[in-house]
């Protein structure tokens, strides 16, 4: 009885054969002493392994160090952190009252400023219209304000206007805000 | 969702059209404008001659006569004026009469005549009207008000929409209208005081952009060296803890967020490379300038309203009676000063009453002394208002020392031909007319056509430079504004006060100045461009200098040496390291252009691309900006600053496209040469 022996050569190329019925292959020679994967922690391998084989052979004292120091900077970083939090809503970031009368007064000079800025569109308008416009809206369907020049700077609720016919009166919707009347002849 | 701007109708793509045919504009003007100049220059000069043939000539002696109009005069030709243009009729002889009225009553620019003229041209264009007469107004309305930016850009702006032939004409009213409005301080002040705001609000994103992305790309390296230097009971991660809490630990206490912030700059500054150097030495510099930005925001937000903006106002606007009696109390009272007095004299001298300039010769001699500054202009007026009494020779010695303290101004040389002729000294006359031309040839055009005789034609005394307003506002004492501090105070608490930050800034500049020898020497670890993780620059001369870090060069270059085992567990670890990378530099150039950049190494570009980006946007949201100029009306667009804004944004979306698509290749930060073992 002849020895039957499976022939791969003519087999399709997709197909895939049995891992175990081919002969295993001999068993790679060992590899030769190689450096270990160097992952890891930036700080405790690379570039340290002169250091690291000195602190494999550290004594408990330095553990002790070791501990110590991660106990207290938790432990500062708890405190402080506890004591910012108790305190935190002692401080005011958003209404400190210096600050924000500088505030204030900075906001007067644009309000000022706008004031101006409307009061000279209602001249425009005057010396095209030869006469002052009823309302305010007339002056941004004219093209000569932009919708938001009437409730600009941000904060106040708008202009009070009011007029005859050779003057008008223009203030701020806000008590304590400049007020501009201009009489012309 | 529509792109269309709600206040031009225009889309950002027409902007952007429209962006670069200005371009192209721009500089076919520009490097046109030195030949049309030089022959036009020419041109007016010949005929500017030709007609001082003549003008040196007509001599009638005796004092100059009051002006013989009234403002009854200039209502009429106004009103005419109108009827004609209802009818489609650009009225330029009505206006001229109109213009030469309010000349002859003192009147330097009529920006409310001058916007009424820019609002009926607006309409006439809407209306379908004649370009021709359309062009007529915007010209009438710059004549009206010369010192004036608007009917300028309003006639750039016109040509620009409508008669896209006329490049020339566009490109040069375009540079007329920003030469204007860089000169005059309503505008000038206004649009520095929006840049100052936009460019802050910018630095400041542009800053916690950056800040994140040093943080993600340099802590580790932080946390690394700082391992190395610290004593041997340190591990990574104490080290870790260790600088978190040195960063958080001074914010909490002074309960300042902004501190910690600062001082996480300042650690990863000892380890960035030289374009990041520059980037936060960039934005110590900000911080340490913040007070003095601070001081001038307010000296610009204050300038409504003020007393220096009213004087500026009587000097080149119209200073009616009323004006005049405010001016002269103020001038008496206690807070006059010199150039409040000035200001008045000038408006006196403008009525061109000579009755009173007996008067006025006696307030300006009766101060104790002129500020050197005005001493010029003063002298100018002195020497003019004798021209005007008929006495040019006690005008000369004033006109004299007038020409000395002013060497650019025609005034005294044109005034000083004046009183020549009054003293028929024509030869002398021709000589002094041809001093003022060269000085300011466009002043002297201007007033030698002029036949009328009364002071405010046939003689020059312009108002002063707008500098001394501004220096004026400047020197006077005022309240206390901040725009800066509450927006500080919300970052920094209220124990960090603003005074300190020259000292934050100065301590961070010298920190990365005192740092960049670390670098330059190879002292300090670098981000391996492969994985992100630290390179020692000890591990140098194992790679021959490569600019990965050792397990990367092990891994991907040498892997030979590694076990297989060892190079398939390196690989899938730094593998996803690598990708991990990619992936965010790539989404955060998605999210917020210039991030994968600065992420990536590449500082400048990145942070140059998002303060860009965020300027741009905020430009678009505000384009007025805080101050909104008193005359700047119709639209928030003057100077075409949408179609820039729109510009810039495409630019820096299409560099963070581009990048979220194609990936950033990270710097490769040079290694030291490979040395020997030790």
């Amino acid at each position: 009885m002849s020895e039957f022996k499976l022939d791969f050569s003519n087999l399709p190329e997709d197909l895939t054969v049995p891992s175990s019925l081919i002969e295993p292959e001999p068993p790679p020679p060992e590899p030769e002493p190689t450096p270990e994967p160097l992952l890891g922690f930036a700080g405790d391998d690379q570039g340290q392994t002169t250091k690291k084989k000195k602190t494999k052979h550290s004594n408990a004292g330095v553990v002790v160090f070791h501990h110590s120091i991660t106990i207290f900077l938790l432990l500062l970083l708890l405190g402080v952190g506890t004591w910012s939090y108790l305190t935190f809503n002692k401080s005011s970031f958003f209404t400190t009252g210096a600050v924000n009368a500088r505030a204030a007064t900075y906001h007067a000079h644009l309000v000022e400023a706008q004031l101006y800025r409307i009061s000279t569109a209602l001249e425009v308008a005057y010396v095209v219209q030869e006469r002052y416009p009823a309302q305010l809206d007339e002056l941004v369907e004219m093209g000569l304000l932009l919708p938001s020049d009437l409730y600009y700077p941000l904060g106040i609720q708008g202009y009070d206007y009011a007029r005859d016919q050779k003057s008008y009166r223009l203030r701020v919707i806000d008590a304590s805000e400049p007020e501009i009347e201009i009489i012309t002849d | 969702m529509s792109f269309r701007s709600k206040a031009t109708g225009e889309s950002p793509f027409s902007a952007l059209l429209n962006l670069l045919i200005l371009v192209a504009v721009v500089a076919s003007s520009w490097l046109m404008a030195p030949q049309a100049a030089a022959q036009g220059g020419n041109a007016e000069m010949e005929a500017l001659l030709k007609q001082a043939g003549t003008s040196t000539r007509k001599v009638q002696q005796g004092p100059l006569a009051p002006p013989s109009v009234t403002p009854v005069n200039m209502d009429v030709h106004w009103r005419l004026w109108k009827r004609v243009a209802n009818a489609g009729q650009a009225g330029v002889s009505e206006l001229t009469a109109f213009r030469n009225d309010a000349r002859s009553l003192g009147y330097h620019n009529m920006p409310t005549q001058a916007m009424a003229i820019v609002t009926l041209a607006r309409r006439a264009e809407q209306q379908g009207g004649e370009p021709t007469m359309i062009i007529q107004l915007y010209r009438q309305a710059q004549r009206l008000a010369p010192d004036l930016p608007y009917p300028y850009l309003a006639h750039a702006s016109y040509l620009f929409r409508k008669q896209t032939a006329e490049v020339p004409s566009m490109a040069a009213s375009y540079f007329k209208g920003i030469e204007r409005g860089v000169r005059w301080l309503d505008t000038r002040l206004a649009w520095q005081l929006k840049i100052i705001v936009l460019a802050l609000i910018a630095l400041l994103g542009a800053s916690f952009v950056f800040l994140f992305t040093q943080l993600v790309r340099y802590f580790g390296i932080a946390a690394y060296d700082a391992t190395r230097v610290l004593p041997r009971g340190f591990s990574s991660g104490q080290t870790v803890l260790l600088t978190i809490v040195l960063v958080v630990m001074p914010g909490l206490l002074l309960r300042s967020p902004l501190l910690s912030l600062i001082i996480l700059l300042a650690l990863v500054a000892v380890f960035q490379q030289l374009n990041e150097r520059i980037v936060t030495a960039v934005i110590f510099s900000a911080l340490a300038l913040l007070p003095f930005v601070d001081h001038h925001m307010g000296d610009l937000v204050s300038f409504p309203g003020s007393r220096a903006q009213a004087l500026m106002h009587a000097q080149y606007f119209v200073c009616d009676p009323a004006c005049t009696q405010a001016l002269a109390d103020q001038a008496g009272g206690p807070q006059g000063d010199a150039l409040t007095r000035f200001t008045h004299a000038l408006a006196i001298y403008r009525t061109g009453d000579t009755a009173r300039f007996q008067a006025l010769l006696t307030m300006l001699d009766g101060e104790p002394a002129w500020p050197v500054a005005i001493r010029g202009e003063v002298d100018n007026l002195r020497g003019a208002i004798h021209v005007a009494l008929g006495k040019p020779e006690d005008a000369a010695p004033y006109l004299v020392a007038a020409r000395t303290a002013l060497p650019t101004s025609a005034a005294p040389s044109f005034n000083m031909m004046r009183a020549y002729q009054l003293a028929a000294q024509e030869a002398e006359a021709n000589s002094a007319l041809q001093e003022a031309s060269a000085r300011d040839m466009a002043a002297v055009g201007a007033f030698i056509e002029q036949d009328r005789r009364d002071v405010n034609n046939q003689l020059m005394v312009p108002p002063l430079g707008l500098g001394h307003f501004w220096k004026h506002h400047t020197d006077q004492q005022r309240e206390d504004i901040s725009m800066i501090g509450p927006i500080w105070n919300s970052l920094a608490g209220e124990r960090l006060v603003l005074d300190w930050a020259p000292y934050l800034g100065g301590l961070g500049l010298l920190i990365v100045i005192l740092c960049a020898p670390l670098r330059r020497m190879h002292r300090t670890s670098t981000p391996c461009p492969k994985c992100g993780l630290a390179r020692d620059p000890n591990d140098a001369h194992k790679m021959a200098g490569h600019h990965y870090c050792l397990p990367c060069y092990r891994t991907f270059l040498a892997g030979a040496s590694l076990s297989y085992e060892a190079r398939v567990h390196n690989e899938t670890v730094l593998g996803r390291r690598d990708r991990m990378q990619a992936f965010l530099r790539r989404t955060l150039s998605l999210i917020v252009p210039g991030t994968g950049h600065a992420l990536a190494g590449h500082a400048l570009l990145g942070f140059g691309v998002t303060f860009t980006l965020i300027f741009a946007a905020l430009a678009l949201w505000q384009p007025m900006g805080i101050w909104r100029s008193p005359f700047e009306l119709f639209t928030g667009d003057w100077l075409g600053q949408r179609a820039l804004a729109w510009a810039a944004l495409s630019i820096c979306a299409c560099i963070g496209l581009n990048a979220a698509w194609r990936d950033i290749v990270p710097t490769r930060i040079e290694s030291p040469r490979a040395r020997k073992s030790p």
